[in-house]
């Protein structure tokens, strides 16, 4: 079988297509969901921070239980209607989890060794902790988008950390909920809008 | 030296292979979403797969989740081969 070099290209762009749109249908789906949960979270917890301060730790405590256990079944939801099936699948989604649970012990461990820290510390370090995963997770598993969001969002958050000091003392919690939790919603449709 | 093959080469079935080549070898995917993945008919994609079939590219498994039977899809290890001594074929007419 002859065929020319411009019908070869037109093949090889067609593969490589067809390649890289597999990938991010693998990559993305079920994530999007995740995004807008944790949005969500965010924006009514810093909210919360923001316009009834003695109730911003039950409200994180709070949050961050409905986020830990609702990403839990989202995943367990993804795994089990997504379009792909097979046990490197799976390991990948332990490895995940694991990632993350490491994450958060190393986090106790570090605030232990950090102690004493003021609460805008605090905040600012779990968000960049939290971001930092994001753009590891971004370079490895190769998610443009995560890698931007963990940037984007770690660049409000240090940006309205020293920024908001100087202009808006006493409004970062505010900040956070619009950028941080902003980042996230619209991320998070964009992904379900584009890959389900 | 890799050679173009005719069977792979139709555009439908090139992408199929495409998608297909990019799993693992343990992973399979489902046929309703290769199909809308693709833009093509349930008809036209299990016409494809039954000509990848009998070449002995792609194996397909039936089965149900909860009451809906569904359709996996992966390449075999001759599938993939063949897929990638293809486009090596491609690479080496792009350039020469």
């Amino acid at each position: 079988m002859e065929i020319t070099t411009q019908q070869a290209g037109e093949a090889m762009r067609a593969v490589e297509q067809a390649g890289r749109q597999m990938r991010s249908k693998m990559i993305y789906h079920g994530v999007g969901q995740i995004l807008i949960l944790w949005g969500i979270i965010w924006a009514i917890c810093f909210s919360i921070g923001q316009f009834v301060p003695k109730f911003t730790n039950w409200g994180w405590i709070i949050g961050n239980i409905i986020g830990i256990s609702g990403t839990a079944w989202l995943g367990w939801l993804s795994q089990r209607s997504g379009p792909v099936v097979g046990e490197s699948e799976k390991k990948l989604g332990r490895r995940l989890a694991w990632f993350w649970f490491s994450l958060f012990i190393f986090a106790d461990i570090w605030l232990i060794l950090l102690f004493p820290w003021h609460g805008r510390q605090l905040q600012i370090f779990i968000v960049t902790l939290i971001m930092f995963a994001y753009v590891v997770m971004g370079l490895w598993l190769e998610m443009r988008l995560m890698l931007w969001l963990g940037i984007v969002v770690t660049a409000f958050s240090v940006g309205g950390y020293i920024g908001l000091s100087y202009v808006l003392p006493g409004y970062l919690d505010l900040w956070m909920a619009c950028m941080g939790g902003g980042a996230f919603l619209v991320s998070g449709v964009y992904l379900v809008r584009k890959w389900g | 030296m890799p050679s173009i093959n005719k069977l792979i080469h139709e555009p439908a079935r090139l992408k199929i292979a495409a998608s297909l080549a990019t799993l693992k070898n343990d992973m399979e995917v489902d046929f309703t979403f290769l199909q809308s993945q693709l833009k093509l008919t349930p008809g036209n994609l299990g016409a494809h797969i039954d000509r990848l079939e009998q070449a002995g590219y792609v194996r397909s498994r039936k089965t149900f989740i909860g009451r809906r039977p569904k359709t996996f899809l992966q390449l075999t290890v001759k599938g993939r081969r063949a897929y990638e001594d293809h486009v090596e074929a491609l690479k080496e007419i792009i350039e020469t």
